[in-house]
């Protein structure tokens, strides 16, 4: 991981307009990532950690949503701006995308070698037979057997595990500079989770790839991140180096959501602390902290205005009035 | 937890949080559809004429006036419009005869003196004084009552045909998709030998056979007979992807029998595509009677359907027109409004839907 | 009556589900061996957790327990009632001291009837059917009763479950289940599908609602830490088969077998520090699916421990330590 930062998210906003009024899933996301870095994106359902990773990529359905502002700066390119020849260009080949079910991802009606083959000669420009050979060593990679006689079959003769490989195969083929992940491991099981979070950590460090890795289990970040962004109602509330982030937690949201999840190794027995009420409706949400109602140390401001960011040192920021000087 | 009253709830963020049941919504979706809820309005126009035929202020459906026969729709008294067409004819005979079709000349003078005869009339007929705004047919009929009257008999048609359908369908489906194993398989092997024979002809037969009497009753049975099949498929085939949910193993789970599960879980669960189903077979409940109106093998006179209307009207097509167009395009309008209604219904059930997460 | 009587006691239980059909020629009839013969028992008042990987068995083993589907093999007793042999009105009886939470917020509550009727709808039933004497003031008072329990308010009685969030359409099943005061309660993966947030005040009502109403569970999760938290004990289940059954404290400390040792080696521990260094187990292949019978050990093709005579002879479920018991040739002898 180097200090060179090759993405960066600036307020970014995603509405949708729906008959019940605009829900506004991304309200002010800004975050960067450099060269080779793991960053993780954590959250709740709701918390829009699926909506800010499509609108990188400008893949939001339109109508009801649109990107509603802030920029998506890659290299020197706003993404957001890009029309769809261009975007055409980048996706697939400098960012690349897997998702959590592999079954809707994969084509069931084409083989795997012509979907693995379409990527390559699309965006590498090699002929069919390279882009073949390519392939088959990208699936080798991937840890899966007799590469060779597998990438003619199809998804469905492939186990979950197997057909997500498949996908990083595929997602790693054109060497991109950013693969993001959005929930990869969520539907294995946890045996299969362990095999694939593996692979990943290994490939992408040989490739130098940075990843955004998007995910509601806390026990993956930790493992898997060197960064950590929380969010919470379409807003990132906390952000910081994982080690950091865990040892000491600032946002309250952080620190319950913490200290909910039952541990392994702890067999004391003692109540888990949960947090109260549940994550909010986000249509037409009023300008405060989203988090107040469930929040232990909500104060009057709290109400009122949503908390900028603070940044509290080592890379670390938190939006929360109590690090910040309401005015 | 929120704090509530009963009614007017709010959230922790003083959201108005609205109590929505899945009628409601449903409504609110076909309401924002402006072909479906045109379509509505029709149909609901359609009914309430049926309905109040016997009290509107229309003439009598059976009521000849043979000296008003096929009189055009118009706004002026029929007197007035006989005399009309009688000078109108009259005017093309003497035409003919002084361009030199003395084989005329005997229709000439009848003409002539036929034309007194019914001026005469007019004067003391206090018929002569009726307004037919739709004009009238062979026997002197009005056409606007006669429409409404077949439509009434129309619609009655559909409408029971089609709920006798659904509820032999809904009741036969349900159970064999529930009950599953060979009772599934041979009620349906049943329905798969029923849809293989010749409905149209099985039904002419029966209508040849018990021709006469009771003839609207025939007719609904014979259609219904053949129309089941359908709803009852489409039935089983919900009831199937339903019977292994969640919800219907916690009511097993509970105890729950059979009966129960079906009439409480299953079919209120499948209402929206039964009644999307119904919707749509009412139009073609009506278009195959009016089929077998058309053969001669329909209501019999003095009443009439859609169908029969039609069929009368495309023997004077030529000279008399409206005889046809009243009642085709009146049916025709409804046909449409009920196809737009079954279709907006079965977007605003939607299931998809249904799910505001 | 002692504070620790068996209250379930399962032995033996097979599921088999036959699969297609005979081939007119003849030919074997296949069968999907879910659950092939375990036996375990549970005390009064304490809570056994099932737990395994998809296609263990562990939502099978639930439902033939509750006669959702009729065992094909083995015993299943609850309060010394023999549940296998039981038909109909006699079933219904047992119903009532057994019922079951289920998975899916959203697809375990009926979309057409209230909160209210769908919590009341099991003392209609068993009322309907002469075993309940209930008045309907009655039935209306325990409704409420048990809404504000489980914490919702009783004012959303005529509230639809879509009107619901996920986390209270769970609790209104839990309500549901606790309306005819069983003493069993089986839960199938409650939490799984729920927010981290609101997985733990549901893990927490869960355990409130036991010692408040004197409640057994068999509680069934993929989730290890989660199965830790809320069990007394821990049974670990592979292919249809049961590998190992300890206290839960004990589980984490010294599973035996290699299979749990695995699941507790993969399994992600929410601390980096500890993340970091974590030396994994990683089991090799698939997950296989139980389609057919195996001779020896069923966990032998992924175990990295495995010695000959594992193929050819299955392990028994044997006790090696007092209150643990395991079924691999290992610590037999």
């Amino acid at each position: 991981m180097t200090d060179e930062v090759i993405l960066e998210i600036k307020d970014l906003k995603t509405y949708f307009h729906t008959d019940e009024g605009i829900v506004k899933a991304v309200d002010g996301v800004s975050f960067s990532l450099r060269k080779g870095e793991t960053l993780g994106i954590v959250g709740e359902s709701g918390s829009g950690k699926s909506v800010t990773n499509l609108s990188i990529m400008n893949m939001i359905p339109n109508p009801p949503g649109r990107i509603a502002g802030g920029e998506v700066l890659f290299g020197d390119l706003d993404l957001v701006k890009l029309d769809i020849e261009q975007l055409r260009s980048i996706r697939g080949n400098k960012i690349s995308m897997i998702f959590q079910d592999p079954m809707t991802s994969l084509n069931p009606y084409l083989r795997i070698s012509t979907q693995m083959i379409e990527t390559i000669v699309l965006h590498q420009g090699l002929d069919k037979k390279a882009a073949k050979a390519k392939a088959i060593d990208m699936l080798k990679l991937a840890g899966i057997p007799a590469p060779e006689k597998r990438i003619d079959q199809y998804p469905h003769q492939f186990s979950g595990g197997m057909r997500q490989r498949v996908m990083i195969a595929m997602g790693l083929s054109c060497n991109p500079e950013i693969l993001i992940a959005d929930e990869p491991t969520s539907a294995l099981d946890v045996t299969i989770q362990a095999q694939i979070l593996d692979l990943m950590k290994d490939l992408t460090a040989r490739l130098g790839t940075a990843v955004i890795l998007i995910t509601h289990s806390l026990g993956v970040v930790a493992g898997m991140c060197d960064t950590i962004c929380v969010m919470y109602a379409g807003r990132i509330v906390e952000r910081g180096p994982t080690a950091e982030l865990f040892a000491q937690p600032k946002h309250p949201y952080t620190q319950g959501l913490i200290k909910s999840v039952p541990r392994l190794d702890r067999t004391s027995g003692d109540r888990l602390f949960s947090i109260r009420g549940q994550p909010p409706n986000v249509i037409d949400l009023p300008d405060c902290c989203p988090f107040y109602p469930r929040c232990d140390r909500a104060m009057d401001v709290c109400k009122r205005k949503y908390p900028p960011s603070k940044d509290v040192g080592n890379g670390h920021a938190v939006s929360c009035w109590l690090y910040t000087e309401a005015k | 937890m929120a704090t509530t009253t009963i009614n007017k709830a709010v959230n922790e963020f003083n959201q108005q949080v609205k109590p929505v049941s899945l009628w409601a919504d449903a409504w609110r979706r076909l309401a924002k559809n402006r072909m479906a809820l045109i379509a509505l309005w029709i149909v609901v126009i359609y009914a309430a004429v049926g309905l109040l035929a016997p009290i509107l202020p229309i003439f009598d459906y059976s009521h000849q006036e043979i000296m008003f026969q096929n009189i055009p729709p118009s706004l002026r008294p029929a007197g007035e419009v006989a005399v009309d067409q009688a000078t109108k004819k009259l005017d093309q005979l003497r035409a003919l005869v002084a361009s030199g079709r003395n084989d005329l000349q005997d229709d000439l003078t009848k003409a002539t003196s036929d034309l007194e005869a019914l001026k005469v009339m007019v004067q003391s007929d206090p018929a002569a004084n009726n307004v037919y705004i739709l004009g009238t047919d062979y026997l002197g009929r009005d056409m606007l009552a006669r429409t409404i009257y077949g439509g009434r008999i129309s619609m009655l048609v559909g409408l029971v045909g089609t709920i006798t359908a659904m509820l032999i369908g809904v009741i036969f489906g349900a159970i064999a998709g529930y009950v599953g194993g060979r009772a599934d398989n041979l009620m349906m092997r049943f329905v798969d030998i029923m849809y293989s024979l010749p409905y149209m002809l099985i039904v002419i037969i029966m209508m040849s056979m018990f021709n006469r009497s009771g003839a609207i009753v025939i007719i609904f049975v014979a259609i219904a007979l053949v129309s089941w099949l359908t709803i009852a498929r489409v039935v089983r085939g919900q009831v199937i992807s339903l019977k292994n949910a969640e919800f219907i193993e916690a009511a097993r789970c509970m105890g729950a029998g059979p009966i129960r599960i079906i009439f409480k879980y299953l079919l209120p669960n499948i209402l929206g595509v039964i009644i999307i189903f119904t919707t749509l077979s009412i139009p073609s409940f009506i278009m195959s009677e009016s089929f077998l109106s058309y053969l001669g093998l329909g209501i019999s006179a003095p009443l009439a359907s859609w169908g029969t209307l039609v069929s009368d009207g495309v023997q004077g097509m030529e000279l008399y027109p409206w005889r046809l167009l009243v009642p085709a395009i009146t049916m025709t309008v409804f046909l449409f409004a009920m196809n737009f209604l079954g279709d907006g219904l079965r977007d605003a059930f939607d299931p998809q839907s249904k799910n505001r997460a | 009556m002692a504070e620790h009587d068996i209250l379930l006691e399962v032995k033996n239980l097979q599921m088999h589900f036959p699969v297609g059909h005979k081939g007119i020629f003849g030919g074997e009839q296949q069968y999907i061996y879910a659950v092939d013969g375990i036996d375990f028992t549970i005390r009064k008042g304490e809570t056994l957790g099932l737990v395994g990987e998809s296609g263990c068995g562990k939502s099978t083993t639930a439902r033939a327990i509750a006669q959702l589907y009729r065992p094909t093999g083995g015993s299943v007793n609850l309060a010394g009632n023999e549940l296998t042999t039981l038909k109909s009105k006699n079933l219904i009886a047992a119903r009532k001291n057994m019922q079951m939470v289920f998975q899916d917020p959203y697809a375990s509550l009926n979309p057409r009837m209230t909160s209210g009727d769908i919590i009341a709808e099991p003392m209609k039933i068993f009322s309907r059917k002469g075993l309940l004497d209930m008045s309907k003031k009655e039935v209306d008072e325990r409704v409420e009763q048990l809404m504000e329990r489980v914490g919702l308010s009783r004012f959303f009685r005529n509230r639809y479950p879509h009107e619901f969030s996920g986390g209270q359409r769970q609790r209104i099943g839990i309500a549901r289940a606790l309306a005819l005061r069983p003493e069993l309660v089986l839960c199938d993966e409650p939490v799984s599908a729920l927010d981290v947030s609101i997985q733990a005040q549901i893990l927490n009502l869960f355990k409130d609602l036991q010692d408040e109403f004197g409640l057994t569970y068999l509680f069934i999760a993929h989730d290890l830490a989660v199965i830790q938290y809320i069990s007394t004990r821990v049974a670990v289940m592979y292919l249809g088969i049961i590998a190992e059954i300890s206290g839960s404290a004990d589980l984490y400390k010294k599973p035996l077998h290699p299979y749990t040792q695995a699941l507790l080696s993969a399994a992600p521990i929410p601390d980096p520090a500890i993340e970091k260094d974590r030396k994994r187990i990683i089991l090799t292949g698939d997950v296989p699916s139980p389609d057919k019978q195996r001779p020896g050990c069923y966990f032998y093709d992924r175990c990295w421990k495995r010695m000959d005579k594992c193929k050819v002879e299955r392990p028994a479920l044997e006790e090696v330590e007092p209150d643990h018991q395991v079924a691999c040739f290992l610590y037999h002898d």
